[in-house]
């Protein structure tokens, strides 16, 4: 579905709903725990929920726990104690929310895991996965990387906050599309950069003071793909290093289309929110749903650029 | 160092003293080494770039050396303004929260149509009031300058996340960039030009005016400043002003290099620009130290970043190698001054 | 106008505790005064409590302790890796570990002669690195399901940490109000050098306010462990300022000599509830951070007004006499 149809859908169901508001009162009371608010991706999915809840009566109650698995335990009790119809949560770290959802279980209310799932053992007490995985973003690039460099080649990776789930799992995610490609390709540098653009720019021209010879970088996030894409371009090796990042920011894709960078995993952060309301709404209905919900992780390439472009945030 | 007992029973404010001894009494004598004991920072850069030069055959080449400059302009300039406070016995863990703020003005200065110049000045203004912001409730009630910007700064925070609603913005005139990548004849960068310079005015603003001297006067002995008809207040206030502007210039310059701002883009600074100030010397208890020793303990900083990532250091043993060096420091600074 | 003064410096923690609980109560009807929610409210403080004495202990006696994040986080990781060799063995090693800290806080301060914000913020950084070696960035998980009880047990409405916390406030009361060593803090923090010259060994309360910060941390530590059956590096990361501001709610000042364990419960009651009634309520991320942000602000310059309001009439009574 294009994203124009569906703002086309989306204003007619605001202006209807504005009319008949009272019909959509049983829409289901959604606590959203994030992982960390202060995100571009965040936004992007907390607009989709908020949109599509005027399509279904739904009421949206955002949580912040800044990245602190504790707080975000204490605000999933807190959304029991709301008495929400469902709580759904981003986890900060998948084997510490097990506890706290198993207590929204027995209280009857539903669990909704959104782009980072729990452990195996937590999964018995969600009824759904939605959305794009860390591993799965980090798997995207990694064959990205294989197709550009033609299998081997120097790559550099300059990582999001050190033991972050979201770190460890593209760095893995990457290194594991490498190993089933059978690409030989070598990790010539590893540095934390701390999702911070400038951070990753001095980080870069380190990198670059130190290898004569890189083929591909890899940034945890397109703040800091295009962070160390300046850094490149101030030393004017452009032609020789190959720039790739996760988001699907616009920056990046205009990027992309120009030909600066060569590729981001866009996720489809709107619609993860989108299919998110959808499914608190079916579950609160009594409904089943499907217990993986997958937004796809798409490569954006200078080839495919054209084709995504207008879901980019 | 001054004898700490008749300061620490009769001062007001400031953090906790150190558990000294009474000082021994009688006078010091002067010893070779005191140099040396003054400006351990040195000692510990000069051992640095030693080390630095043959574990890393690029380290020591020109381009390498002024790639540091480049990356620790940005927090050189925080800590110069934290220097300043830190000499008036106060701090400002808000100078994170203005380097976002700031930026996110200016560009938003420029996406609602206004020039270069004058969104570089909205966005200094910004600054400018967080600091009137801070010394006003600081000065006015006494309160603890630690809790009170650090509340500012999660005021500020909330303030610029709810103006970019937690996305990336970008500016908007091409121009902007240069004062964070343009380069004086094609090697020397704006922003190290900037820091450089503007220890070494204050400096000599510290040293030969009676503003500079009275910041030394407020951090060592209020009451008897106050007496002698210094305007304490007043100085300790613009000491305010100065630092959250000088973070304020820090972020619209990181604006400028990375040509897109957000609301985090600061983190972490209020605590390495303390952290640099203390490793050149300055005194966490006011009084002691300047702006070029400030220099030094921002070189530190740099190159044992540039190091940890020329020498592929794993993240996980930068975080221990930067908590070995930084206690390193602090042990033989602590131990060569007693010596 | 001296007993307002005095109130407001004594017990300013538990009038904002009552305050809060009024706001909360009258605007969300059904949900904040409930006995279940009281139950998650205690369950929530009870992890940061101990952490937060160990805080305190370390501000009366006029030091400052930024390491208890790291030693928090090392402490539950120990608490869950360790328990291949038997739970009791790896609680042990996780107390043990915070002593450890402890002791080296303690010798950075008094020996080394570093001022605490600086020894301990080196040691935060250290204690992280060690944390994100151990882990190897992943997060543990526990083996043994009966640790859990303590983080998650409760004992009637009770919860199992809640008690925990109460013990430690209890013994932690007694130490500092009922025995010399105890009081010998106030004196050092109030005054190091008077306390030395009055024949208080200085360094030795101070080894011991950071055994007890870092101790106290660990304790945080293996409760948050207990409690998430698992642990990972992203723990602990705002809980200096947390823990600090907790105990300077509670009336402790970062000049040393001022404060109480009990005072200390209350602040910490304080942001417990705070953080509760926003989520509650559904505040907005960002009107949260704000809201938490001028509250900090107001405690802070009341207390100094309040401080200032006493010694004018500490003075004015001195004048009198």
């Amino acid at each position: 579905m294009s994203m124009k149809k569906l703002s086309v859908r989306m204003v007619l169901c605001t202006a209807f709903a504005c009319l008949i508001t009272p019909a959509f009162a049983q829409g289901p009371a959604i606590c959203m725990v994030h992982n960390n608010a202060d995100h571009p991706s965040i936004t992007a999915v907390a607009k989709g929920m908020t949109d599509e809840a005027t399509n279904f009566g739904a009421e949206i109650t955002f949580l912040d726990p800044a990245f602190d698995p504790v707080k975000q335990v204490a605000m999933i009790e807190d959304c029991i104690s709301r008495k929400a119809n469902v709580i759904v949560v981003n986890a900060v770290d998948p084997a510490a929310v097990v506890p706290a959802i198993t207590k929204a279980k027995e209280a009857g209310i539903h669990v909704i895991m959104q782009n980072a799932d729990t452990t195996s053992e937590g999964k018995a007490f969600t009824e759904a996965f939605i959305g794009s995985q860390s591993f799965d973003q980090g798997y995207a690039v990694g064959l990205m990387i294989v197709k550009a460099l033609n299998g081997n080649g120097k790559v550099a990776v300059i990582t999001g906050k050190t033991g972050q789930t979201d770190t460890v799992n593209r760095t893995a995610g990457m290194e594991a599309a490498f190993k089933d490609a059978g690409a030989t390709i070598e990790l010539i540098a590893v540095q934390p950069a701390d999702w911070s653009k400038d951070k990753a720019l001095t980080v870069m021209q380190d990198i670059l003071t130190r290898f004569p010879q890189i083929d591909a970088v890899f940034g945890h996030d397109d703040p800091m793909a295009l962070g160390a894409l300046e850094a490149i371009k101030a030393q004017g090796r452009e032609a020789e290093i190959k720039v790739f990042g996760v988001n699907g920011n616009k920056e990046a894709c205009a990027a992309i289309k120009s030909g600066e960078m060569y590729g981001t995993a866009l996720q489809l952060s709107y619609l993860v929110g989108v299919y998110t309301v959808r499914a608190a709404y079916d579950l609160n209905q009594g409904r089943l749903i499907s217990k993986t919900i997958l937004a796809p992780t798409a490569p954006v390439t200078p080839d495919t650029v054209a084709q995504w472009e207008s879901q980019c945030w | 160092m001054k004898t700490q007992v008749s300061e620490h029973s009769g001062r007001t404010h400031g953090p906790p003293n150190p558990p000294v001894p009474p000082a021994k009494s009688g006078g010091r004598k002067r010893h070779w080494s005191e140099p040396l004991r003054n400006n351990t920072a040195v000692l510990l850069l000069i051992v640095l770039v030693i080390a630095g030069s043959f574990l890393s055959d690029v380290f020591l080449t020109p381009r390498n050396l002024l790639n540091i400059l480049w990356a620790v302009s940005l927090l050189g300039i925080v800590a110069l303004g934290q220097t300043i406070l830190l000499l008036t016995a106060r701090f400002d863990m808000s100078v994170a929260g203005v380097v976002g703020l700031a930026g996110i003005v200016t560009v938003l200065a420029q996406i609602n149509g206004f020039g270069l110049y004058s969104s570089i000045a909205f966005g200094l203004a910004s600054g400018v009031l967080v600091g009137l912001c801070n010394g006003a409730l600081v000065l006015a009630t006494g309160a603890n300058p630690f809790l009170v910007t650090l509340g500012v700064n999660l005021l500020i925070y909330s303030l610029a996340l709810s103006l970019t609603e937690s996305k990336t913005l970008t500016s908007t005139i091409p121009e902007f960039t240069v004062l964070g990548r343009g380069q004086l004849f094609g090697f020397l960068h704006y922003s190290v030009i900037l820091f450089l310079a503007l220890a070494m005015i204050l400096e000599f603003a510290l040293r030969r005016t009676i503003l500079g001297r009275t910041i030394y006067v407020a951090g060592l002995n209020e009451v008897a400043g106050g007496l002698s008809g210094l305007r304490i207040q007043l100085t300790k206030m613009s000491a305010f002003v100065l630092c959250s502007t000088l973070a304020a210039l820090t972020g619209i310059i990181m604006t400028s290099r990375t040509n897109s701002t957000v609301a985090s883009a600061g983190f972490g600074m209020e605590f390495d620009s303390i952290i640099a100030a203390v490793l050149g010397g300055t005194s966490l208890f006011g009084g002691r130290g300047g702006t070029l020793r400030t220099i030094v303990g921002v070189a530190v900083l740099g190159v044992m970043n540039n190091l940890l990532v020329l020498l592929n250091v794993p993240s996980e043993a930068q975080q221990i190698a930067k908590g070995l060096v930084f206690l390193a420091v602090v042990l033989a600074d602590s131990a060569l001054r007693r010596s | 106008m001296k007993r307002l003064s005095a109130i407001l410096e004594h017990h300013s923690a538990a009038l904002l505790v009552f305050g809060l609980v009024i706001a909360f109560g009258s605007t969300t009807p059904g949900t904040f005064a409930t006995g279940s929610n009281f139950e998650n409210i205690a369950r929530q403080i009870s992890l940061d409590a101990p952490m937060v004495f160990g805080q305190m202990v370390v501000l009366i006696a006029g030091g400052i302790d930024i390491s208890v994040g790291s030693t928090m986080a090392m402490a539950a990781s120990l608490a869950i890796g360790l328990q291949p060799f038997g739970t009791p063995v790896a609680v042990l090693g996780a107390l043990g570990f915070g002593l450890g800290i402890g002791v080296l806080n303690g010798l950075l301060v008094t020996r080394g002669k570093i001022v605490a914000f600086v020894a301990t913020l080196g040691t935060m950084s250290l204690v992280r690195g060690l944390l994100l070696t151990y882990t190897g960035q992943t997060s543990l998980v526990g083996t043994d399901p009966a640790f859990t009880f303590w983080g998650n047990g409760q004992i009637g409405p009770v919860p199992v940490s809640f008690l925990v916390v109460l013990a430690v406030l209890a013994a932690l009361y007694a130490l500092l109000g009922h025995t010399r060593q105890g009081r010998n803090l106030y004196a050092i923090g109030g005054n190091s050098d008077a306390a030395f010259l009055g024949g208080v060994s200085v360094n030795k309360g101070l080894m011991l306010a950071f055994i007890i910060s870092g101790v106290m941390a660990a304790l945080s530590g293996v409760l948050v462990a207990s409690r998430l059956n698992s642990a990972s590096v992203q723990l602990g990361a705002d809980a200096p300022l947390m823990s600090i501001s907790a105990a300077l709610i509670g009336g402790a000042s970062l000049f040393g000599g001022k404060g109480s364990i009990v005072a200390a419960f209350f602040g910490i009651l304080a942001l417990g509830i705070l953080n509760n009634g926003m989520n509650l309520l559904g505040v907005p991320t960002y009107t949260q951070i704000a809201v938490r942000a001028l509250i900090l602000i107001a405690i802070v310059v009341i207390d100094a007004l309040a401080t200032r309001l006493r010694r004018r009439e500490l003075d004015n009574a001195r004048i009198i006499e």
